[in-house]
């Protein structure tokens, strides 16, 4: 136990701490600056005429008129200033407040990786990632401090062991291992890329990729702790998601990974990556002993117990994980799942009035693809349907019914949702969703063939 | 020696390359050459063809103004109709670029069209082809020139009238010209797109992401698909969804006014079989015979490419159980308008479920993120 708390209290050069805001923060900067050019603001957070809310969140709204833009362009200064270390302590917090604000809008949005940088984000609000190689040192708005407790890089370390580990354990499934799915899928499509796309029309090429990546995430961290495997370690990561940036349509994330895990470098490291750009002329050991340390560790202990929970919590449902997805989200589950879905839905009035819904007439393209395939965003949109059936087209007392098939993986499509059951009056909680129709897990004909 | 071994280990790799590929299913097949055989076979062509019909029709309609008799009508009217009918055939490219960025179906055809402002243009002086262009997709396209060519309460004399004696004769001609020439602008635009430089992107974009050409094509099919199910099935038969009850909108067919809904209906499903089969003037390669090598299973348990076409089938039955008008049907014959509805929604199972999903294909535009 002492041992235990020497090595977390334990001061350790500040170096990777500044090093990882730097680097982080410019991350930071260039997605949401790539997020802006691509013209997302408009497509996700202003054109939608309506939002799928978290639970409980349902009070979140985009901001109207040029409000998000404005949000948007306070947190690319807020990602600059994080970078430059200059009033850090209000730009992490703005930046944290703001990107979790958009992300909190819509569902739809949602990605493993936005779920990563808030978390990420958090964390940097609280560490003294300022101390060290910052504009804030230089002018004077904080003290220089050259040496941390080991826990603030701990944390961060922990978090993203937590990424790759959790990643690692949710493709131990037989999709995954035993069928190479969705890899199948997707690498067969993939045929015609340069140089390695033959590999691909090869049935054995996506069980390889499976299984590696399998083995790739759950031990990837234990590598990047090891002195001796570090470098190696680093360079795999640096391969694997360079790759997998290459072959899929995942936009910044391995780059937040490569950029993520340079933290696990040591200390000498950091500090030779600093010097290239920063000579501290300060040569004596300044320690930093942050307030209020027995609170914030009761905090980060409660957060990672929440982190190694929240990816279980799948269990207290029935039926498959991927056909009901409840329990799916904030759980590291990233690349499992082809999945397509058709959904529509018909609103009847107790005076016998009838309607099929055009779902793209409230909803966007990628809305209507992602409500399809997740049975909480299809309870969501059947109450929007009947308030505005009621509110619109007069309709009394909605009934709404929802016809859907999916697909799963590779296997062939199958009714998704009970066309029997009175959507409007199902609630929006987190009890098991009875009206989810079982999982047939029907293997598809390709798979018999192959044995 | 050391040479030898070189030599020998290359031999050897060799061997083992050239083996394990042999008796794999699925590879070489030439996706470049699919996406070549869809634009030069089936895409242009449809193309081509219906814009030689509005050439056509743009002639039958001056021969008409110039000696407007009960003969030029009834070859202007044809020639309607021939157009019409060649229109089905390029209705199923929606979503390729040169046709989304026109906004072709919008343009072309979309129905009913809504009488009472088509009317109020028709009175109206002015009826240049600027102003109608910028005019509601209701007011305009093939709806728009059936509803001016053909009634079905009035003698074909009284059409001619329309035309002749009507106070409103001359806006009338003005009208109808201004529509066809709208159609024909739209349409030499979407061919020349093609000819300048889309048709190379489309043959090399052999992806899967949202600007590919596999999800162009597929989601061009899954939204004919829809389309069918919707606008010519669902709505006349005041559906909506497995319940059928109040609500029919007889005057809702496509091709009320000439009576021409089943004929369509048919022309869209044996064209839609085609077009998965690559086959035009020449038996070529298309999504079904790339499908057969994935090999997958459909939601009915059959082979996924084959329950398509067998769908396809399906439907068509259904349809020509339908009689010959299908404003009549809604009304007097219900339960076969329901019949082939649930067919439709079936086949759009597949297009939209099935095979974006053994594809792997994305089925939005949105270029978003995943992870």
């Amino acid at each position: 136990m002492l041992k235990i708390k020497a090595f977390l209290f334990k001061q350790i050069p500040i170096a990777p701490l500044a090093s990882f805001r730097i680097l982080f923060g410019a991350m930071l900067l260039f997605s949401t600056v790539r997020f802006a050019a691509k013209g997302w603001i408009d497509l996700l957070y202003i054109q939608p005429k309506f939002y799928f809310p978290y639970e409980g969140f349902e009070f979140i709204k985009p901001i109207t008129g040029n409000g998000m833009y404005i949000v948007f362009a306070v947190m690319i200064i807020a990602a600059l200033f994080i970078l430059l270390g200059l009033f850090y302590r209000v730009s992490s917090i703005l930046f944290f407040i703001l990107f979790t604000y958009v992300e909190l809008i819509d569902k739809t949005n949602y990605l493993n990786h936005y779920y990563f940088v808030s978390i990420i984000s958090l964390m940097l609000c609280f560490l003294p990632a300022n101390k060290y190689a910052s504009l804030d040192v230089k002018f004077g708005f904080t003290k220089l401090a050259t040496h941390i407790p080991n826990w603030s890089v701990l944390i961060i370390q922990l978090q993203i062991a937590f990424v790759y580990f959790f990643a690692g354990l949710a493709k131990i499934n037989s999709d995954w291992l035993l069928h190479a799915q969705p890899l199948s899928i997707w690498l067969k499509s993939r045929d015609y890329f340069p140089v390695i796309g033959f590999l691909f029309d090869y049935k054995i090429t996506p069980y390889i990729f499976s299984w590696f990546g399998m083995l790739f995430d759950i031990f990837i961290v234990f590598f990047l702790w090891n002195k001796k495997t570090r470098p190696f370690a680093y360079f795999a990561v640096v391969v694997f998601h360079l790759l997998t940036g290459y072959l899929f349509q995942i936009g910044v994330f391995p780059y937040v990974m490569i950029a993520a895990t340079w933290i696990f470098f040591s200390a000498a490291f950091h500090q030779k990556f600093i010097s290239l750009f920063y000579k501290e002329k300060e040569n004596t050991i300044i320690e930093y002993q942050p307030k209020f340390v027995s609170f914030w560790i009761t905090i980060i202990f409660i957060h990672f117990t929440i982190q190694i929970l929240l990816p279980f919590r799948y269990l207290l449902y029935p039926d498959k994980l991927f056909w009901t997805e409840q329990g799916y989200r904030f759980s590291w589950r990233v690349m499992l799942m082809e999945k397509n879905a058709y959904a529509s839905f018909v609103v009847k009035d107790k005076n016998g009035k009838v309607e099929e819904v055009r779902n793209r007439d409230y909803l966007t393209a990628q809305q209507e693809k992602q409500m399809s395939t997740q049975p909480d965003m299809i309870l969501q949109f059947a109450h929007f349907i009947a308030k505005e059936y009621e509110q619109k087209k007069n309709f009394k007392n909605a009934e709404v019914y929802v016809d859907s098939y999916a697909a799963l993986n590779g296997h062939p499509s199958q009714p998704f949702i009970d066309n029997t059951v009175d959507l409007a009056k199902q609630h929006v909680n987190f009890a098991p969703k009875k009206w989810i129709l079982p999982f047939n897990t029907k293997p598809n004909r390709n798979i018999e063939h192959r044995k | 020696m050391k040479l030898k071994k070189h030599i020998l280990i290359s031999v050897c790799c060799l061997i083992i390359f050239a083996c394990s590929k042999n008796g794999d299913n699925g590879d070489n097949f030439d996706k470049k050459g699919m996406f070549t055989n869809y634009a030069d076979n089936l895409i242009l062509p449809a193309y081509t063809t219906y814009k030689t019909s509005l050439t056509t029709l743009q002639a039958a309609v001056n021969n008409f103004y110039a000696v407007p008799d009960l003969t030029t009508l009834a070859t202007l009217q044809n020639a309607f109709l021939n157009t019409y009918a060649t229109w089905q055939s390029c209705e199923i490219y929606e979503k390729t670029e040169p046709a989304s960025d026109e906004m072709a179906i919008d343009n072309n055809n979309f129905y009913p069209a809504r009488i009472d402002s088509v009317n109020a243009y028709i009175t109206r002086n002015d009826n240049s082809t600027t102003f109608i262009k910028s005019r509601n997709k209701n007011d305009k396209g093939l709806p728009a020139i059936e509803y001016l060519l053909f009634s079905r309460t009035l003698s074909q004399q009284q059409i001619l009238e329309r035309f002749t004696i009507n106070a409103s004769a001359a806006s009338y001609k003005l009208y109808l010209s201004s529509l066809i020439n709208i159609l024909m602008e739209i349409q030499t635009t979407i061919i020349s797109n093609w000819n300048i430089s889309y048709k190379q992107t489309f043959i090399n974009n052999v992806g899967t992401d949202a600007s590919s050409s596999f999800s162009a094509m597929v989601n061009s099919i899954a939204q004919r698909a829809d389309d069918l199910k919707r606008h010519q099935v669902a709505i006349p038969a005041g559906y909506s969804g497995n319940v059928a009850t109040v609500n029919i909108n007889p005057t809702a067919i496509q091709a009320y006014y000439s009576n021409n809904s089943i004929t369509y209906m048919l022309l869209t499903l044996n064209n839609m079989k085609d077009v998965l089969q690559g086959k035009n003037t020449i038996d070529g390669a298309g999504l079904y015979d790339y499908l057969k090598t994935l090999n997958f299973t459909s939601t009915f348990g059959g082979e996924l490419a084959d329950d398509i076409i067998a769908q396809i089938d399906v439907c068509m039955a259904k349809v020509n159980e339908c009689g010959s008008d299908y404003s009549v049907t809604v009304n007097a014959n219900k339960p076969k308008a329901d019949a082939l509805f649930l067919e439709t929604k079936k086949l759009l199972v597949l297009m939209k479920v099935d095979v974006p999903s053994a594809l792997g294909v994305s089925i939005t535009y949105t270029d978003s993120d995943g992870d």
